[in-house]
């Protein structure tokens, strides 16, 4: 059909391959690795990689139209707005002004810790 | 759809043509339709999901230690053999799609046939370590406060502070089973329409012109592919 | 389907209504427009019950103590009003029911796109519909629509997982019918139907459409949680475990935010139509119109945190959300300045639709200015959970959505049934409508403004004459609503035949008969103008007969 491209046997199987490779490299990097926030960050962005390959040639994005970028795109910015916005609360609770007015000593606010943190279940949350 | 010159869809003569419904006026703008209507979809799965993920982050920016000492006692091993599974899966559905395109009804049905196998196998040894898990009893709630000390033995029971990270062990169990859960759920959907598609395919309902299902039904199950890949680094391989 | 012959033997055409009068074409039908129809008699149904529970509540008001229903009744209530009101009559009201029948009609298709999991769609509302009636029948849900946790999933003792279900399955009928809207929207056009001559009907209804399938999903993953920790008495929202309520606070208005724009942006695209008919003037600012409503689609994602100021969200998260609610009411009063402005200098007349329209712009007007009140932090602290609240909400739901719906119903009720029903009567019930709904609410501003607050079945005793004002109010209201019922019946036997154009309207559902036939048009139509081309009209003379 004109307006379909066809992807070839021969390019799945080399995405296959790589694919393939990026799982054995995950477990590699997650094996050797010392850091944990790099091992953390590794297996994220292997994961991305991956997700790309399987979304561009799987799923033949590459070869789509504006429209279909545009509505797979658009999936990921509002999961971005529910992310950011969410974590805007989550990354400043606890840092709220009515803190100031505790003990600021030289423009740093020095934060007092809940004193029984099993008493109240919210305050969990507040801190870090 | 805004074409220069009006075309007069009377002209064309749509009773011949296989699988084109009748409210369309061509093979193009249907299988347009259709690859637009899944993609919409699958945004909206992509929403579903991402409700949960971003629970999930929360409490993991917050509880990294306890995320990562549950994360630890999943079977890291079994969740990189089924990724493997998945992804050969994936592909099998890809090759099921290229012969569909060319009009290859036998190969079609065998792709297909593979697909679904290995997607059986992802839920058998899913299921199988579901089993593991539930005997080791890595299952929040009773189950999980009358044996934790197995998993934990250094933890002090009596110190309010272990008994937070307790707690938050079975806030990452309860992600790890409604996560992959969710995931299972889909695959189950995916396979189902499979082994219909996969009838047709072979009782010939498909030619190189009209396969949108096929294509369509790859589109989903690539997508519940992208999610595994996903799921893995998040809750087997948790650091902190 | 099989193809039906366009006239029959006996001369009479052959409608969408009549080419089969079988139950078996109607439960099976996977014609737009009969769905339409079944969409419509479902919401009023929906609409009759979450009516029934307002009435209750409004004598219950009627004194300070609670002396007709139990407390517990009475929390009952206001949940089964508000799940039916807002998941079942009127985020379905405009799309589900004009939606379905008119986007077709108005892009020159002969139906959506996917007119099976257009069925669908209906009969996974019907099924959602049962599980939340059926958690009416077996004993109520007293959590508020809103399912806050802790309450909803640990300590209330009421049917809150069939009423989460019914919410559930319902929210998929949602994303289906968003779904098959923006396809349709975007693959079956007409030719020549450019974007920009899409009637604005199609612009507010594909931004709806949007939120449909970007915030649906977001709700139904929620909800799936609140009922895993509800099921198996462990989750994550629970505050044993280190789990946050305010979670599910963020997920759930992260949706229904949102949603309170599935309601009004459909409504502000029946009155652009509307209220460039009845002008006959071509609508001012087109391009603004059109993208500002996208733009509240987008934006209306941003402002969910101002629904927690008070719950323990961070001040500076509140500060963000505060400054983005903010900005919503640009785009939103772009609409009302083009409506004005379409207005001035038009040939204005007062029909029925039009006397809803002007109802609408004037209410949702002050709904969403008092949303600005609401949106500032401090007047928030002051005014949340009191009737404040529930006249902002009810002066845009009410005052806007529902007002829209019935200007559109009757906009468009000559082209789906082919009968005219008494102007008299319209415009009548339209004013009742209109005074009852003021009386009813503006008092309520008062009392939540003087500390009254929301879900209490009993009240202080200085409050009672502006809550038998409210509740007398809401008897006129009731009459109000029952006309239509009435009138609208009645002109389906005894109304006069409506012809194809009974308002001289533009728009290519005018442009075939009432009702149309089961494929809309003999032959696919060729757009060569602009939507709303009324000057054109004018000046030529309408060739279309008028009743
Ligand atoms: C356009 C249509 C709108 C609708 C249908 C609508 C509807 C609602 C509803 C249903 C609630 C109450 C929710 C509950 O707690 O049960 C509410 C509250 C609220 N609305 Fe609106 N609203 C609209 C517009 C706006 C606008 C434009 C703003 C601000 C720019 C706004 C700001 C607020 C705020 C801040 C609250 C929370 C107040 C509180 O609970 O203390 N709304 N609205
Ligand atoms: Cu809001």
């Amino acid at each position: 059909m004109s307006s379909q491209h066809v992807i070839s046997a021969k390019l799945y199987t080399v995405i296959y391959i790589l694919l393939m490779v990026l799982l054995v490299v995950t477990v590699g990097g997650d094996l050797m690795f010392e850091s944990a926030m790099f091992r953390t960050s590794f297996a994220l962005g292997i994961a991305v990689i991956k997700a790309l390959l399987v979304v561009l040639f799987f799923m033949h994005v590459r070869y789509s139209s504006r429209l279909t970028w545009v509505f797979a795109g658009a999936a990921f910015v509002w999961l971005f707005i529910l992310f950011a916005l969410t974590f805007n609360d989550y990354f400043t609770r606890g840092t709220a002004p009515e803190r100031l007015f505790e003990a600021p000593v030289g423009g740093i606010v020095v934060r007092q810790t809940p004193v029984n943190p099993e008493h109240e279940p919210s305050s969990v949350m507040q801190r870090h | 759809m805004t074409p220069s010159q009006p075309i007069d869809p009377h002209a064309l003569d749509r009773h011949h043509v296989q699988g084109l419904a009748h409210h369309f006026d061509d093979m193009d703008q249907q299988h347009e339709a259709a690859t637009l209507g899944m993609w919409a979809f699958l945004a909206t799965e992509v929403l579903f999901f991402g409700g949960a993920l971003a629970g999930y982050a929360v409490y993991r920016s917050r509880y990294g230690d306890a995320f990562a000492a549950a994360s630890h006692h999943l079977y890291l091993w079994i969740g990189v053999i089924n990724t493997a599974v998945l992804l050969t899966s994936s592909f099998m559905m890809a090759l099921a799609v290229n012969a569909a395109k060319h009009g290859n009804r036998k190969k079609v049905v065998t792709f297909l046939i593979l697909t679904i196998l290995l997607g059986l196998a992802f839920l058998c040894i899913k299921g199988i370590e579901y089993y593991l898990d539930y005997r080791e009893h890595l299952v929040p709630g009773s189950i999980f406060e009358a044996n934790w000390h197995e998993m934990f033995p250094h933890i002090d029971g009596a110190h309010p502070g272990s008994m937070m990270f307790l707690r938050q062990v079975q806030l990452f169990l309860m992600f790890y089973y409604i996560l992959t859960g969710i995931h299972a759920v889909h695959m189950i959907v995916g396979i189902s329409v499979m082994i219909v598609l996969t009838v047709k395919a072979a009782r010939g309902r498909y030619t190189a012109e009209y396969n949108s299902p096929i294509d369509m039904a790859g589109l989903y199950w690539h997508f519940v592919d992208v999610v595994w890949i996903f799921l893995l680094p998040l809750l087997y391989m948790v650091q902190h | 389907m099989t193809t039906v012959p366009y006239s029959s033997s006996l001369g009479r055409e052959t409608t969408y209504l009549n080419h089969s009068h079988k139950i078996r074409s109607w439960l099976l039908t996977l014609d737009h427009k009969r769905i339409a129809i079944l969409y419509m008699i479902s919401i009023t149904f929906f609409f009759m019950i979450g009516g029934a529970a307002a009435v209750l509540m409004r004598l219950e008001l009627m004194t300070p103590q609670g002396d007709l229903v139990k407390a517990e009744t009475y929390n009952k209530l206001f949940t089964m009003h508000g799940v039916m009101m807002v998941f079942f009559f009127l985020i379905p009201s405009i799309p589900a029911v004009l939606g379905n029948f008119l986007i077709p009609l108005m892009v020159g298709a002969k139906d959506l796109a996917f007119p099976r999991l257009n069925l669908a769609s209906w009969y996974l509302f019907m099924i959602g519909g049962l599980f939340a009636l059926a958690s009416l029948v077996a004993g109520g849900v007293d959590t508020g629509w809103t399912f806050y946790t802790p309450y909803s999933s640990t300590y209330s003792n009421s049917y809150v997982v069939l009423a989460v279900v019914g919410i559930f399955i319902n929210g998929f009928s949602s994303i289906l019918t968003g779904l098959n809207f923006i396809v349709t929207i975007h693959t079956m056009r007409a030719p020549g139907l450019t974007w920009f001559r899409l009637p604005l009907f199609c612009w507010s209804l594909y931004a709806t459409s949007l939120i449909f399938i970007l915030g649906t999903p977001v709700l139904a993953i929620t909800l799936v949680l609140v009922g895993v920790e509800r099921i198996f008495h462990i989750g994550v929202f629970d505050p044993s475990l280190g789990g946050d309520p305010i979670l599910f606070q963020h997920l759930f208005w992260f949706y229904s935010h949102p949603a309170v724009y599935i309601m009004v942006l459909p409504s502000m695209g029946v009155v652009s139509e509307v209220i460039t008919c009845f002008s006959r003037k071509r609508i001012f600012g087109y391009a603004f119109v059109a993208f500002s409503s996208v733009a509240i689609a987008v934006l209306g994602f941003l402002v969910w945190g101002h629904h927690l100021f008070v719950s323990g969200q961070s001040i500076y998260g509140g500060l963000i959300f505060s400054i983005l609610s903010f900005m919503v009411a640009i785009p939103s009063g772009v609409k009302v300045f083009n409506w004005t402005a379409t207005l001035y200098k038009g040939s204005i007349a007062l029909q029925t639709p039009m006397l809803y329209c002007l109802g609408f712009i004037g209410l949702f007007t002050i709904g969403g200015l008092t949303g600005l009140y609401v949106a500032s932090i401090a007047v928030d602290v002051h005014v949340t959970d009191t009737y404040f609240i529930i006249a902002h909400f009810h002066y845009i739901m009410v005052g806007g959505a529902v007002m829209a719906y019935m200007a559109g119903l009757h906009f468009w009720w000559p082209k789906m049934t082919g009968k005219m029903y008494s102007e008299w009567m319209g415009r009548f019930s339209a004013l009742l409508i209109f005074v009852g709904f003021n009386l009813t609410f503006f008092p309520q501003f008062i009392l939540g403004y003087l500390g009254m607050p929301r879900r209490y079945y009993a009240y202080a005793p200085e409050f009672q004459a502006l809550n038998v004002l409210s509740s007398a109010g809401a008897s006129v209201l009731g009459v109000g609503y029952l006309l239509p019922l009435l009138y609208l019946l009645w002109s389906l036997r005894w109304g006069k035949n409506a012809g194809p154009n009974p308002f001289r309207a533009t728009g290519l559902e005018w442009k075939t008969s009432s009702p149309p036939p089961t494929e809309n048009f003999e032959k696919t139509p060729i757009v060569n103008e602009e939507a709303y081309a009324y000057h054109r009209m004018e000046m030529t003379g309408d060739t279309v007969a008028t009743h």
